[in-house]
């Protein structure tokens, strides 16, 4: 049982776009988890990032850090290092494996173990056909990845304590390896150490540890450890260039540009530290650095660092992704341009994609946590206030069921229908379904009975990455995880599938349902929209693209139209029947605002009022906005703070809550709001290292 | 051996830097000349000297330089920023490869850098006054806090050991170079006030006669101990005991404790000083503070402190001075008074008790006036009577049981009272008074006016050992002259060039120095006086005739002496810079118009009616018969004499009583014209014999703030000593010789 539950009703005045009720809910316990690691594909334009609890996921850096898909964290399978090999991507873990990801069906493709304990680090070589891993015996693991597979190749000689970074040189075979106290250059075709630098310790009986290491094309060897020191070597005479007390504390991670000039660093301490490399005396090629910048934006530990084109990102404890300008730490060429020093970005931890499911005609929503399903009865009142009151609930909201996956396994998705009859929830491999009673559901007590439905045997539905019920309950439509459409019949007694379309992608990741059950439209990373029709089990028409992935998609309630929301922030409206972008869309597409278009979170879901067609309600964690299709949109130039001046105008946007998870309407003029509040969000945080900070 | 070659032709010399800063910090020149740099607001332009081309770097919004160092090694550039930050910069030849580092301790803005010889450490100083010492290579940095004042130099010696520091407070400290300090060179220490509107020095300048030294304001909190004689600043006393706290940011200066009243008592034993604090939100702190000195300490020690001793602002504090006129044993007393409307009387008490023995000060009465806002209160020489102000009435009081005597009132002027003096010595009976506009001398026998004089008085002090008065104008005149004789003794115009603030006379002993000089009123104590630009100033004799212009200066008021000389000569003054005002009046009060005095002022402040009936009868006699004189002695003046308002050198009314009076009043008249002769002879052959010209001596006041470096205000000090050569006879004779030369040569033509 949640410890505090907060179900408010409130009433909400938006701008003369009517009154709504609000159920404010605040028991979705969400919790952000720290950020491990984290590698770019440049090729791909993606990053790769991997959580705490084993879960990875994938930011497309093109559309402007959309959070394209999640791949849930299973138990006692951690994720230490990640790395690209084009676009095959390998973690490994302390769970002794190397794993190659299937980025369409979201789970482990090929595994192999290390055979020398658990893995701390992994790297490839620059042409992508071997990976070394880093591990608890201290020894050196080279695995083979040349043809699509991965196996395991060979060993070095073992050292007597762990490694725990690893880099491998761009051009020559040699591999740089940080352990206990010292860092060692391997030759990758002896296997044998060839050098090793000794690091010195602050205290004597305390051993320093060399947490990140990486490896210059001049043979420049970089180290961050736990003294907070970033060293800067000569890796060919096994020398120290110059050692910068650059931390307070441990240097978790250390990042190089592409140009080989800038070096940034970061650790417990969470302030970033950029090393420019300068030209030290003429007619000499001993190598300076200096300290240059330091950026403190970070309230915990920094794990993870990357220079991605022109900017650091970094994350770490505090579960945010922050973007800097690289030009703006570096000299001169960002003041000329005017650019202020902070331009730096958060990117908050919270989901992309909505993880509540509301039954709108009883009242019941759905939350959706890793390994459990949560189904509660929402508060209700009758009573009515003025903007801003707090209704008195006449009762309070009601856990009703709480499902757990079995043997720890991740859910990708659920749904619940509009009558809260009929439950469904995908793991990775199986769809399991469920047909839920409820009965007095306004008493205090409400009686609650579930049933699960088994598959039938000669046609069991695929595991699902998305999936929606027709609204005649009859059908659920779903995503499957390898990316196909599949039509999935309901009977009291089982549930058979009914058809699979053709699989037109491969990374489909939005479906939703006309509420005549006549129509399915997906969406996939190729900014692709397709749309088929249910009843006569075709494909219909494709949206034409339009460069920018879809965040949200939605049919109108007469089912003639889709409406999607773009990470460009546009929303579009396809004429279904006439196979066209509607009249509004034709007339509005390129007028909207600025202020609007350079919103960073992106629009999480998408919907019509069901009260008023012409009202689409759209909200991403930060603000929720009524956008009313009669009206004009304002000027590009006015900002949202003049836009609340304006008496008529087609945004209406409200700014109350903060990371809001989901907001839908109901009929009768109600709002379901799922806030999670900064304060709770973070709640769960440990202790940062204390920083002092002039003023306080 | 060092040699020097003799170079043909004149030095030749180029311009590098056009729109440059005058501050030295701002620039600077590489080592062996590879380059050299200028701040400017937000860019820096750096050259490279051969090739003379420049390149510029600019930083942020919101940042400016403020200050430039090279390093010796020549990698490396450190710039201060009004932030607080120090950027050092390399590659700083190429516009686009330049790397930046900061160094940032400092909150508020940087006022100097300085590497040391090697360029392994850099020095940089501000306003938090405190010298930081850094190790970029290692991100060491080591502090050397509290040094009193913010820092406005660093230099580095030659040979690394020794750094020297150039502190806002007039202080240039020599530190080794692990921060122990070595030596200090301290010359008047400046206030750090810089907006114009505040007085830098709100408790004035006094005269403490145990150490024959000035006394005022000094580092925030305290009061210095000046020695004019020895030119050089005895101590500085810590009256609020509170440290100095740089504020956060430099346009809300942090409102410090300032000690805004100090008085001596006559010996100097005693010291009192009032202490005030108002930020203008919280409640207003404020504390009279007694303190004795004790003699095995050399030091003076706090006796009593009084919180809140008045509820609004103190305008006076002074002990009752000991004369040899004065009675035997009197106590000891001092008097507060401030806007609150009461003026307050301490007296020294015994506080003995079993355990020891101890004086105690402790208020004894309080006085108020009709509700006003008391202003300045004074002693007479002898501490028997004791003046307080109250708005325009002049009152004067019994101190020893607080009675009320009597009330000064001139009901012509209704202006705030300003200042009051008694007199001393031979005018003892005289109270000089200053309003907005007048400068008044009172009787105080007869409680009437001596005389008056049009004259925007801002500073009016006395010599404590002769009866002379110096006064102040607000066009920085300097006027001389003795209460009983509107003649003045000296006079000199614009002796400074801001505002003058207070001033004291000093006693010496260069009684010679003196004598038969213009300046011969200073025989007994010298003046001195300091103006708002924080100089401290004396007039003292000149040897330079180049100067002479400024002695006609002083000569020239003595051409067409007028009935009153003071009266003329300042109106003459007030002419000169405001020809459109109408000045030149020396009020007398018309016979009508004393009645109406008389009968217009509140009957309980009149004297009796017996003391008013015959000074009444009398002016209207004395009217008719002056009158008859005055048409004897200058016909062409009757038209004035005739009208009532006419202008006369004295003051009718007054004196004692009946006939005695009158002769008086006859044998003045005679004898002014005489005087007045006296005067015309005197000064013609004042000017002929001594041809005294004045220099206004500046004394150190520094202006190293800006414009000077730590090498420079050595040569000042040099130069202030240079001033003080005396004049020689030889000197003397020259300056005569030429002027009789030029004398006869004019009586010839």
């Amino acid at each position: 049982m949640p410890l505090h539950v907060f179900m408010v009703a409130e009433c909400e005045n938006t701008a003369k776009m009517g009154e709504f009720r609000v159920h404010h809910v605040r028991f979705f316990e969400w919790t952000p988890k720290s950020i491990q690691c984290m590698s770019y594909n440049s090729s791909k334009q993606r990053l790769a990032l991997s959580r705490c609890d084993g879960s990875l996921e994938l930011w497309s850096i093109k559309d402007g850090w959309y959070q394209e898909e999640i791949i849930p964290g299973i138990e006692d399978q951690s994720i230490e290092d990640l790395v690209w090999q084009g676009t095959r991507l390998f973690t490994a873990g302390l769970d002794g494996h190397i794993r190659e990801i299937d980025l369409v069906k979201l789970n482990t493709k090929k595994s192999c173990h290390s055979n020398a304990g658990p893995v701390w680090c992994l790297a490839s070589n620059s042409a992508g056909t071997r990976l070394a891993a880093g591990t608890e015996d201290g020894c050196v693991v080279l695995l083979d990845t040349e043809y699509n597979v991965l196996e395991y190749l060979t060993r070095f000689d073992s050292q007597d304590s762990r490694i725990l970074c690893i880099s491998w040189h761009s051009g020559e075979d040699l591999i740089v390896t940080g352990g206990i106290d010292n860092i060692r250059i391997w030759s990758v075709s002896s296997g044998k150490a060839m050098q090793r630098l000794t690091v010195a310790r602050t205290d004597k009986n305390k051993e320093t540890v060399i947490w990140s290491v990486i490896c210059l094309s001049d043979m420049t060897i970089v180290s961050g450890d736990s003294r907070g020191k970033t060293s800067f070597w000569n890796g060919r005479q096994g020398t120290l260039i110059k050692s910068i007390q650059s931390h307070k504390a441990d240097v978790y991670c250390l990042a190089v540009d592409s140009t080989e000039n800038i070096v940034v660093s970061s650790g417990i301490d969470s302030s970033v530290v950029q090393f420019n490399y300068i030209a030290a005396r003429e007619n000499s090629d001993w190598r300076d650095w200096v300290g240059t910048l330091v950026h403190n934006q970070h309230t915990h530990d920094v794990r993870a660092i990357q220079i991605i084109n022109k900017y650091v990102v970094t994350g770490g404890v505090d579960t945010n992704l922050i973007q800097f300008n690289l030009s703006s730490i570096g000299s001169d060429v960002g003041h000329k341009r005017h650019s202020s020093e902070n331009k730096w970005k958060r990117i908050t931890p919270v989901p992309q994609k909505s993880l509540v499911k509301v039954a709108g005609d009883v009242n019941v929503i759905l939350l959706q946590y890793t390994y459990h399903i949560e189904v509660w009865r929402l508060g209700f009142t009758q009573n009515t206030g003025n903007n801003g009151d707090i209704l008195p609930l006449r009762s309070n909201p009601i856990k009703l069921i709480q499902l757990k996956t079995k043997g720890g396994v991740p859910i990708f998705c659920s749904s619940i229908t509009q009558d809260a009859s009929f439950m469904s929830y995908s793991d990775c491999d199986t769809l399991r379904f469920y047909s839920i009673t409820l009965e007095n559901l306004t008493d205090i007590q409400p009686g609650v009975s579930m049933k699960k439905i088994t598959p039938a045997t000669d046609s069991p539905p695929d595991g699902a990455h998305c999936m929606c019920f027709t609204s005649d309950k009859t059908r659920l439509v779903t995503v499957t995880s390898s990316s196909c459409v599949q039509i999935c019949s309901i009977q009291p007694a089982s549930i058979s599938v009914e058809h699979t379309f053709p699989q037109l992608s491969e990374s489909l990741h939005l479906l939703d349902v006309s509420k005549d059950d006549q129509f399915a439209a997906v969406a996939d990373h190729d900014c692709n929209v397709h749309v088929y029709n249910l009843n006569s089990i075709q494909h219909v028409c494709s949206v034409p693209r339009q460069g920018h992935q879809v965040s949200a998609l939605s049919f109108s309630p007469d089912s003639k139209m889709v409406v999607m929301a773009y990470t460009n922030q546009k929303i579009f409206e396809f004429d279904v029947n006439q196979m066209e972008f509607s009249d509004w869309t034709k007339k509005h597409s390129q007028s909207f605002m600025n202020a609007w278009l350079k919103r960073k979170s992106k629009i999480t879901k998408i919907s019509y009022n069901p009260n008023n067609h012409n009202q689409l309600f759209l909200h991403d964690e930060q603000l929720f906005c009524i956008l009313d299709k009669t009206q004009n949109f304002p000027h590009i130039k006015r900002s949202f703070e003049e836009l609340k001046l304006e008496k008529t105008t087609a945004f209406h946007i409200c700014m109350k809550y903060k990371f809001l998870f989901h907001l839908e309407v109901l009929p009768d003029n109600w709002l379901v709001a799922v806030e999670r509040p900064q304060l709770d969000l973070y709640s769960s945080l440990p202790e940062a290292l204390k920083r002092k900070k002039f003023g306080t | 051996m060092m040699t020097i070659k003799k170079l043909k032709g004149p030095p030749r010399s180029t311009c590098l830097f056009q729109r440059c800063s005058n501050d030295v910090g701002k620039a600077c020149i590489g080592p062996k000349g590879s380059y050299c740099v200028m701040v400017n607001k937000k860019e820096m332009i750096v050259k490279n000297l051969p090739k003379n081309k420049p390149v510029k770097h600019r930083i942020d919004r919101k940042q400016e330089f403020t200050c430039v160092a090279g390093n010796p090694n020549g990698q490396c550039i450190a710039t201060g920023c009004n932030d607080g930050k120090i950027f050092l910069w390399y590659n700083f030849l190429s516009e686009d490869r330049a790397v930046k580092t900061v160094l940032h301790w400092h909150s508020l803005a940087l006022r100097e850098l300085c590497y040391t010889q090697d360029g392994s450490y850099l020095l940089s100083g501000g306003h938090e006054c405190v010298l930081v010492k850094w190790h970029p290579e290692s991100s060491y940095k080591d502090y050397m806090p509290r040094l009193g004042a913010p820092l406005n130099h660093i230099v580095c010696s030659p040979n690394n050991l020794l750094y020297a520091t150039c502190l806002n407070d007039n202080v240039i400290q020599l530190v080794t170079s692990n921060f122990d300090i070595q030596n200090v060179y301290q010359g008047l220490t400046r206030s750090p006030h810089v907006s114009n509107t505040s007085n830098p020095f709100p408790a004035g300048v006094t005269y403490d006669p145990r150490s024959e030294a000035l006394v005022l304001n000094g580092k925030p909190g305290h009061i210095q101990f000046y020695s004019v004689q020895e030119d050089k600043q005895l101590y500085n006393l810590d009256i609020v005991c509170q440290n100095y706290i740089s504020p956060e940011n430099l346009n809300t200066p942090l409102e410090v404790t300032e000690v805004i009243q100090a008085s001596f008592d006559s010996n100097g034993e005693w010291l009192a000083t009032i202490e005030y604090w108002n930020d203008g939100v919280m409640t207003p702190e404020m504390r009279l503070k007694f303190w004795q000195f004790n003699t095995e300490k050399q030091s003076f020690v706090l006796n009593t402190s009084v919180e809140m001793p008045h509820e609004d602002t103190v305008h006076s504090l002074v002990f009752r001075p000991v004369s040899s006129t004065s009675t035997p044993g009197m106590q000891h007393m001092a008097v507060t008074s401030s806007s609150d409307g009461k003026f307050k009387i301490w007296a020294l008490v015994d506080d003995t008790d079993i355990y020891r023995s101890n004086r105690k000060w402790t208020c004894e009465s309080v006085g108020f006036y009709r509700n006003l806002p008391a202003g300045k209160a004074a002693f007479s020489e002898d501490g028997s009577l004791l003046a307080v102000l109250f708005g325009s009435c002049i009152t004067v009081w019994n101190p020893e049981n607080n009675l009320f005597k009597v009330a000064l009132h001139n009901t012509m002027l209704q202006d705030t009272v300003k200042h009051v003096v008694f007199g001393n010595h031979g005018s003892s009976h005289c109270l000089v008074s200053t309003t907005e506009k007048t400068l008044t001398v009172w009787s105080l026998i007869s409680c009437s006016v001596l005389w008056s004089a049009s004259t925007q008085i801002v500073c009016l002090t006395k010599d404590p050992l002769t009866d002379i008065v110096a006064a102040f104008t607000s066009s920085r005149d300097l006027f001389v002259f003795r209460p009983i004789d509107p003649t003045p003794l000296f006079s000199h115009a614009e002796v400074s060039d801001s505002t003058i603030l207070s001033a004291a006379f000093v006693p010496h002993s260069k009684k010679s120095l003196y004598e038969k000089t213009t300046l011969s009123w200073q025989s007994q104590s010298e003046l001195y006086f300091l103006n708002k630009d924080q100089e401290l100033l004396a007039v003292s004799m000149e040897t330079d005739r180049k100067l002479a212009k400024k002695k006609e200066d002083v000569v020239s008021f003595e051409q067409n002496l007028p009935q009153s000389a003071l009266s003329l000569l300042m109106s003459h003054h007030s002419n000169k810079l405001r020809p459109h005002s109408s000045l030149n009046k020396v009020a007398r009060q018309p016979d009508g118009k004393f009645m109406k005095e008389m009968f217009s002022s509140a009957p309980h402040v009149q004297p009796s009616v017996t003391t008013l009936c015959q000074p009444f009868i009398q002016s209207l006699m004395i009217l008719s018969e002056e009158r008859r004189k005055q048409g004897q002695n200058d016909s062409d003046d009757d038209d004035l004499s005739e009208e009532e308002d006419d202008i006369r050198p004295y003051q009718t009314v007054s004196l004692d009583s009946g006939l005695e009076s009158d002769m008086e009043v006859d044998t003045v008249d005679t004898q002014s014209v005489e005087v007045i002769n006296n005067s015309k002879l005197q000064t013609e052959s004042d000017s002929d014999e001594n041809e005294a010209a004045v220099l206004i001596k500046k004394k150190t006041k520094n202006k190293l703030r800006n414009e000077t470096t730590v090498t420079a205000i050595c040569e000042k000090l040099d130069k202030v000593k240079m001033f003080e050569e005396k004049v020689t006879d030889e000197d003397l004779q020259e300056i005569f010789t030429q002027d009789y030369s030029w004398f006869s040569s004019s009586s010839k033509t």
